[in-house]
C-alpha cells in the first residue's frame, strides 16, 4: 500500500490499497480460460461428473 | 455448441439433484442456515463502531469492497425487514446504514471512500464505478422501506444529491478525492461495457428518492443514448453481471414508461440468462474433496466454484423471468446448506447468498419463514 497527499479535509489520508488497483486482472486470473460464459475444461469436467453421478 | 449442451444438461442434472432432496427444501431448515449466515455477517464482517462491511477476513485488504458490498448488503436487509419486520434486522440495516453514509462524507461530501479505517481519518480512495452502484441500490431500497424514518429519508435524500451533484459537475464520470483525476474504473459516462445501466440506475434512484426533478430532467437526457446498450451480457461474469442487475431492478422500480420498461426487463432476462450457466460452477466446490480449510484456501476455487455461482443465482434471482428464477431454486437450495457459512473469509458470497434468499422469498418462489414479528394467527394454533 502506498499513501498519497491529504484530500478536501486537511487531516484526510489516503491509503491505495494495491489489490484495488489490480483487482480486475486478478479476477480474471483467477477464473481461467473464460470464454462465451463458460469456465471450459472446469465446468465440462463438473457438468460431466454430474451428468453420470 | 455441443459444450453449451452439456452446459446446459449439467445445470438441469443439478438443478434435479437438488429439488429431489426434500430436506433442503424445508423452509424451516433453509431459515436456520439463512440466520446462521447473519450471525455470522453481522458479528464478523460488520465492523461494530464504523458499520462497514468488511469484505475479507485476514486475506488482502477488508476495507477494498465496503461500499460495494455494504451496498448490496443494506439491500438485502430492506428486503429481508419488508418480509419478517424483526428488530434485529433493522438494528443491522441502520448500522450497515451508517457506514455507508459514513464512507460518503468522511472525506468530502459526494465522494464516496471505499472504506475508513478505525482512525476516521484513512481511507480507501480511487473508487469505482461498482461502489456507486452499489451504493445507490442500498440506500435508495432502504428509503424506500418501511423501516425508513423521515429523517433518515433525508439523509439518504441528502447523501444522493451530494453524490449526484458531483458525478454531474465532473461529466458523469467518476474522480479520485482530488476531484480531478478520473479513477482507475471511474468510466461511468460510458456506454459500454455495462456502464450504460449504472448511470440510468443511480439517476432513476436520485430522482425518486429525492424528488428533485432535476435529476429526473438528467435521467430523461442520458435515457436515449443508453436505452440501446442494454444487452450483450452473454460475455460477462456473475461478479460483474450482479452489478447490472441492481441497477435494471432499480430502474425496473423507478422508471415505468412501459417503453422503457419492456427493454429493462429484456435486459433482466438477458443477464439471467448469462447467469444461468454460471450456477453449474458451485459443483466445483462440492465434488473438491480437499479439507475445507484447504479448499478455501484455493483462492481460483473460491472465486469459480463459490463466488460466480452464488452471485449468478442472486441476479437471476433479481432480474431473471419467472421460468429462469425458477430454474436455480434447487440450486439456491444446495448452496444454503452446503455453502461453509463458519469458515468463510470472504464477505461476497456470504452478503449474496442472503439476498439471492429473500428475493426467492419475495417471488413466492420459497416459502415465507414463520418468525416472531409474525405470529402465528390463533386459528391455527
Amino acid at each position: 500500500m502506498s499513501r498519497s497527499a491529504a484530500k478536501t479535509k486537511p487531516d484526510r489520508i489516503e491509503l491505495v490499497s494495491e489489490s484495488s488497483h489490480g483487482s480486475l486482472e486478478r479476477v480474471r486470473k483467477d477464473t481461467g480460460n473464460w470464454r462465451n460464459g463458460v469456465f471450459e475444461a472446469e465446468v465440462r469436467d463438473a457438468v460431466r461428473a454430474v451428468s453420470f453421478s | 455448441m455441443r459444450l453449451k449442451y452439456a452446459v446446459l444438461s449439467g445445470l438441469l442434472a443439478f438443478a434435479a439433484a437438488a429439488r429431489a432432496d426434500s430436506a433442503t427444501r424445508d423452509s424451516r431448515a433453509l431459515y436456520d442456515r439463512v440466520r446462521t449466515l447473519r450471525n455470522r455477517l453481522e458479528h464478523d464482517f460488520v465492523a461494530p463502531r464504523r458499520g462497514l462491511l468488511l469484505t475479507r477476513l485476514g486475506r488482502g485488504d477488508p476495507l477494498e469492497d465496503a461500499t460495494l458490498y455494504g451496498g448490496v448488503y443494506l439491500g438485502c436487509l430492506s428486503k429481508a425487514f419488508e418480509i419478517t419486520g424483526d428488530t434485529e434486522t433493522a438494528a443491522l440495516a441502520r448500522q450497515v446504514l451508517a457506514g455507508l453514509l459514513l464512507n460518503a462524507a468522511a472525506v468530502e461530501p459526494g465522494f464516496l471512500a471505499r472504506g475508513m479505517e478505525p482512525d476516521m481519518k484513512t481511507f480507501r480512495g480511487d473508487p469505482s464505478v461498482d461502489q456507486y452502484t452499489a451504493f445507490f441500490y442500498g440506500l435508495a431500497l432502504f428509503a424506500d422501506s418501511s423501516l425508513a424514518t423521515p429523517p433518515e429519508q433525508k439523509n439518504v435524500a441528502r447523501a444522493f444529491r451530494d453524490v449526484l451533484t458531483r458525478l454531474r459537475r465532473d461529466g458523469w464520470q467518476i474522480t479520485r478525492a482530488d476531484g480531478r483525476t478520473r479513477s482507475t474504473y471511474g468510466r461511468l459516462a460510458d456506454v459500454r461495457p455495462t456502464r450504460a445501466e449504472r448511470l440510468l440506475g443511480m439517476l432513476a434512484a436520485g430522482a425518486a428518492v429525492t424528488g428533485d426533478p432535476l435529476w429526473r430532467k438528467e435521467l430523461e437526457a442520458a435515457t436515449a443514448p443508453r436505452l440501446g446498450a442494454l444487452r450483450h451480457f452473454e460475455k460477462f461474469q456473475s461478479w460483474v453481471l450482479i452489478q447490472s442487475a441492481l441497477s435494471v431492478e432499480l430502474l425496473c422500480r423507478w422508471d415505468t414508461r412501459p417503453e422503457h420498461l419492456e427493454v429493462y426487463r429484456r435486459a433482466g432476462a438477458e443477464i439471467a440468462a448469462a447467469c444461468l450457466p454460471q450456477v453449474t460452477g458451485f459443483d466445483l466446490f462440492r465434488r473438491d474433496s480437499r479439507p475445507i480449510t484447504q479448499k478455501l484456501n484455493d483462492r481460483r476455487l473460491v472465486l469459480n466454484g463459490i463466488r460466480i455461482p452464488i452471485e449468478a443465482v442472486a441476479a437471476i434471482l433479481l432480474v431473471g423471468t419467472d421460468e429462469q428464477a425458477r430454474q436455480v431454486i434447487g440450486p439456491l437450495c444446495r448452496m444454503l446448506v452446503d455453502f461453509p457459512v463458519a469458515s468463510a473469509w470472504y464477505a461476497p458470497p456470504l452478503v449474496s447468498l442472503e439476498l439471492a434468499y429473500w428475493q426467492a422469498v419475495r417471488r413466492g418462489l420459497l416459502r415465507r419463514p414463520a418468525t416472531r414479528a409474525t405470529p402465528t394467527p390463533p386459528e391455527a394454533q
